[in-house]
């Protein structure tokens, strides 16, 4: 099961500030965009990515190669509950970063079409506004005074559903 | 140099920016979407829409609605205690009503809508026909329509509702789950054009023959069609139907006929009961070659000739359940491919002849419906699930039934009632059968003597290399943890202890004792008395096992 790092194939990217990282093949094809790419062999050795920052790719890298490491479902019913668990508290562990770092992680991840990483971000966003007020989510999701709904729009839309706001 | 440094200073000034921005709204409104499929509450969608602009129309296009009438009201009377049952349901129909006339604004097509409620007057009924009948013209995937009606308010309930007729025309169904509702009133006059169908569930609908034949040819690739509680029909038949694959039907009224083409059947469930006791139906399913799951419970059902056609008939047979009465002859089931075999019976064990080769469980039980849970066994195991008193006969039986089927190497046993005179089995001389593991769980209110009785009974049948115990050891009072009980508990402990012990040879054996409450915890004793002061005291279920150790001998 486990490749060698010595003798697999391996895949050069290169964020926007111009940082490469060298991977595994196997772990560049959690992402289904660079999959499509390698199958339609369309990628060079160097895939530059202009819109992702190294920070950003180093934490997608490690996302993917804990991903691209851990047994698939279905390969052995009992090696599958223990890795799941592992691959949770990876999981968990993982998102513990601020809120520009994970909506910076989703758009990478969007981009490059990563799907578990897509949700993991997406819960991990819907979680720090769970149980929030309007007014603390705008905080925390930087929504800017421009985009708000015009004073009597927003007064209409709580008055319909009053009893959401308490 | 110079000037590599300022562009650094230039991106991380960008950056800066950019962290200062709302960055979500670039996305693509399938993530946001995305986003609030966790945000899933009504009252976390209703606080979205009003964040801005993008977020009232995210929360307005959200494709998948969904309104339970009793959830909603329970979360809304958690934070608001005044309000009373008639202005919670009015506020929920007034939440429908403003969720999806926003949706219907919106220039797409719903993925699901769900709605399960209940009925108080006629307002309730307008809002809900008007409601359907906007996401009907917007399109559907997924529709699961679920109406109570309130038992007080009467007139409502003795008036059926009728879904709209323009459901028929909604071509992008892919499962439907009407419940408790009638299909529209001129679904027979008029052409289904569920050609996307899949999956089709009716619970407690009024439908005849005719509907049902209308229902099957109109949706060509139905796979799962389960029909529950729904009246108005004695024949239930499909024909010449390729993708069905699923069928259940619940029914109880007397079904005359059951007759099924479809050769790419998989999965049958039939719960059949004819309270008049008239004879069992006609069924026909000889053409479903691929049949891989059966189960068949009811009363009366179904005769002997019946069950033998039935076993021979299925080649691929995967998992077979069967309801059978005891009918004084011998039930022989053979069949190489089986896997898993379920009986549900008062049949003696005496009277099973079982020839399976690649049989993993077989299940005996005398109540209906404990296997539903599907359990991944890996060694051929037998369980048995006992509501009744058992007696030392029925060990006796037990124990030449595994000689007899001599493949099993793992017994589970579940006794919930009391057990007769099994002191008598020590008059018995038979070497006990021997095993990998016994697990037994003992869903009893007894004296600790009744289990001291029942594991040795157990183990004048079985010799096996590990026991489990599983129960919630309600007769064990931990709570007190009076001396009398400890002592109680410690005795019954040393007694499988010792038991076990009897059955090796004792220098060369160990006996480990591991208890585990849950799958994390895992706890290793070498004595009896730790293991005492460890179990906790809180009437969750524990198990404990013992198992046999050859003991290294030192040089």
């Amino acid at each position: 099961m486990s490749t060698s790092s010595s003798s697999s194939k391996k895949i050069v990217l290169k964020s926007a500030d111009n940082e490469t990282f060298e991977i595994d093949e196997i772990v560049a094809l959690e992402s289904q965009a660079i999959k499509n790419m390698i199958e339609d062999e369309c990628a060079d050795n160097v895939i530059p990515l202009g819109n992702i920052d190294s920070k950003t790719l180093s934490k997608i890298i490690e996302y993917c190669k804990k991903h691209a490491e851990s047994p698939k479902k279905d390969d052995n019913a009992d090696i599958d509950e223990k890795a799941v668990e592992d691959l949770k508290s990876f999981d968990a562990e993982f998102a513990k970063v601020d809120m520009p770092l994970i909506q910076d992680i989703l758009m990478a991840a969007n981009f490059l079409n990563i799907d578990n990483l897509i949700g993991l971000m997406c819960r991990t966003i819907a979680d720090r506004i769970k149980g929030k007020t309007p007014e603390e989510i705008r905080k925390i999701l930087n929504i800017n005074k421009n985009d708000l709904l015009s004073p009597e729009q927003e007064a209409k839309a709580r008055e319909e559903n009053s009893w959401a706001f308490d | 140099m110079g000037n590599n440094l300022s562009e650094i200073g230039k991106t991380e000034e960008t950056v800066i920016i950019i962290d200062a921005m709302d960055r979500l709204s670039e996305l693509p409104e399938s993530i946001l979407h995305h986003i609030l499929s966790f945000l899933d509450s009504p009252k976390e969608r209703v606080r979205m829409s009003v964040l801005s602009k993008k977020w009232f129309a995210l929360t307005a296009s959200f494709p998948i609605l969904e309104f339970h009438m009793y959830d909603f009201i329970s979360a809304v009377r958690a934070s608001d205690t005044r309000l009373d049952n008639r202005h919670l349901s009015a506020i929920f129909y007034k939440y429908i009503d403003y969720t999806t006339s926003k949706f219907c604004e919106q220039d797409v097509s719903a993925h699901t809508f769900h709605l399960n409620t209940t009925i108080h007057n006629s307002t309730d009924l307008k809002v809900i026909d008007r409601c359907i009948g906007l996401i009907l013209m917007k399109g559907v995937k997924v529709l699961v329509i679920d109406i109570n009606a309130d038992f007080k308010s009467r007139p409502f309930y003795l008036l059926p509702y009728y879904l709209p007729d323009t459901l028929l025309s909604v071509s992008s169904l892919t499962s439907l789950t009407i419940s408790n509702c009638e299909l529209p009133s001129s679904f027979m006059a008029n052409a289904v054009k569920f050609k996307t169908l899949k999956v089709l569930v009716l619970l407690v609908v009024h439908i005849n023959e005719e509907v049902i034949k209308h229902l099957t040819t109109s949706c060509p690739l139905l796979e799962v069609c389960r029909v529950l509680h729904c009246h108005g029909f004695e024949r239930f038949c499909v024909y010449g139907h390729k993708n069905l694959q699923e069928v259940s039907i619940n029914y109880d009224r007397g079904l005359k006929v059951i007759d099924i083409q479809a050769p790419n059947l998989l999965e049958c469930d039939f719960f059949l009961v004819d309270g008049e006791m008239r004879e069992e139906p006609s069924m026909n399913l000889s053409s479903c070659k691929q049949l891989r799951r059966l189960d068949l419970c009811g009363y009366p059902f179904p005769s002997s000739k019946w069950s033998a056609v039935l076993l021979s008939n299925f080649p691929f047979l995967d998992k077979l359940v069967l309801n059978l009465p005891n009918l004084q002859n011998r039930l022989k089931f053979c069949s190489p491919s089986s896997r898993k075999f379920v009986l549900e019976t008062t049949y003696d064990l005496e009277e099973i002849d079982i020839n399976a080769l690649s049989l993993l469980l077989f299940g005996y039980s005398d109540i209906v419906d404990p296997y539903k849970r599907d359990s991944a066994e890996s060694k051929a195991c037998m369980e048995c699930y006992l509501n009744d008193d058992v007696d030392t006969l029925w060990f006796h039986e037990l124990r030449r039934f595994m000689a007899k089927t001599n493949s099993f190497k793992v017994l589970k046993l579940h006794i919930r009632k009391n057990l007769i005179n099994v002191e008598e089995l020590n008059v018995i001389h038979l070497p006990p059968y021997e095993l990998e593991h016994v697990e037994l769980e003992l869903d009893i209110d007894k004296e600790l003597s009744v289990y001291v009785a029942i594991v040795d009974a157990v183990l004048w049948c079985c010799r096996p290399q590990s026991l489990s115990i599983i129960s919630n050891f309600h007769s064990i009072d931990f709570e007190e943890r009076s001396h009398v009980v400890k002592i109680k508990s410690l005795i019954f402990f040393q007694f499988i202890y010792e038991k076990l012990l009897q059955q090796e040879d004792q220098d060369r054996t160990n006996i480990k004792i591991v208890l585990s409450s849950s799958i994390k915890a895992k706890m290793n004793f070498s004595n009896l008395t730790s293991l005492l002061e460890t179990l906790p005291h809180n009437g969750v279920t524990q198990s404990i096992t013992f198992r046999k150790e050859e003991v290294v001998q030192e040089i």
